[in-house]
């Protein structure tokens, strides 16, 4: 249904806001690689504080959770709307596994005393990841509409267009992480 | 499960972006233990990471069936920041 060479997924306004977000993170990218160049020693050093195990678990999940939303747009679209939510509801689970993964990683380094302000690596690790985080809990909120809006039984396609925007925006924390991953806790 | 599913291409791009994951883990733990060769394996995990970006972007944000400016913004951001990502760590003492 609608998927001809032309078809935008979603709300142009979506569009506008992810593409703000990837440039926004681009730079940040960029910020912290240059940075990183000058005081390599420090990062290096620091980077191995971290648990590269729940980097690599983080993004399996989210990976997971995309698919479970591809899918559920799949059957939103052909009118489905009770078979989707059960996708969404599996992308949700991955989502909150993220987050625990997320608060284990958290505590055990604020249990260890590294803090945000003990070194310019941890201060972009917390703040890029952090940033990431938000993505992640407010990703969770529009999972748990897509849930609600496509079990409501006057599901209709015309409610797709939300259905899709919402799936574009959740994508857009997953590809953010690929980037993220590598960068913070593989690098050499 | 419904097989159809299974068939689909999201389905085939989602194992390729696991093995994908797994490969850039196995080099990112090898590169603790081995302070060789940071340009060369720099661009092998930074290569896998934004080809499984643009994987993401055309079959699961489904930009391959999006008008073709959305189409070259999605792609040229994914050259650039890879590109510069590159450059800047060429270009650092460290290399």
């Amino acid at each position: 249904m609608s998927r001809s060479k032309n078809h935008v997924p979603g709300e142009v306004g979506i569009w506008i806001f992810i593409l703000g977000d990837m440039v926004i993170f681009g730079l940040f990218f960029l910020v912290y690689v240059y940075y990183r160049g000058l005081d390599i020693e420090l990062y290096r050093q620091s980077q191995l504080q971290l648990n590269q195990h729940y980097g690599a678990l983080n993004t399996l999940l989210l990976l997971a959770s995309s698919w479970f939303v591809v899918m559920g747009v799949e059957k939103a679209r052909q009118g489905l709307g009770q078979k989707a939510a059960p996708f969404f509801a599996s992308a949700l689970a991955c989502g909150l596994g993220f987050s625990a993964v997320k608060v284990v990683e958290y505590g055990e380094k604020l249990a260890a005393d590294i803090t945000i302000t003990s070194n310019d690596f941890f201060m972009y690790y917390y703040i890029f990841t952090g940033l990431h985080f938000l993505h992640v809990v407010i990703g969770m909120g529009v999972l748990t509409f897509m849930i609600l809006k496509t079990r409501a039984k006057h599901f209709q396609s015309n409610d797709m267009i939300m259905v899709e925007s919402g799936a574009s925006f959740w994508h857009l924390v997953d590809l953010l992480w690929i980037v993220l991953f590598p960068l913070l806790y593989l690098m050499p | 499960m419904d097989c159809s599913l299974l068939k689909h291409p999201a389905t085939l791009i989602w194992a390729l972006l696991m093995l994908a994951t797994a490969l850039s883990w196995g080099l990112g733990a090898d590169s603790a233990s081995s302070g060789n060769g940071v340009m060369g394996l720099t661009a092998l995990l930074m290569a896998i990471a934004f080809i499984k970006v643009r994987f993401v972007i055309q079959y699961f944000m489904e930009v391959r069936h999006a008008p073709l400016a959305l189409r070259l913004v999605c792609d040229g951001w994914a050259v650039l920041v890879c590109g510069a990502i590159l450059v800047l760590v060429w270009m650092s003492p460290a290399a």
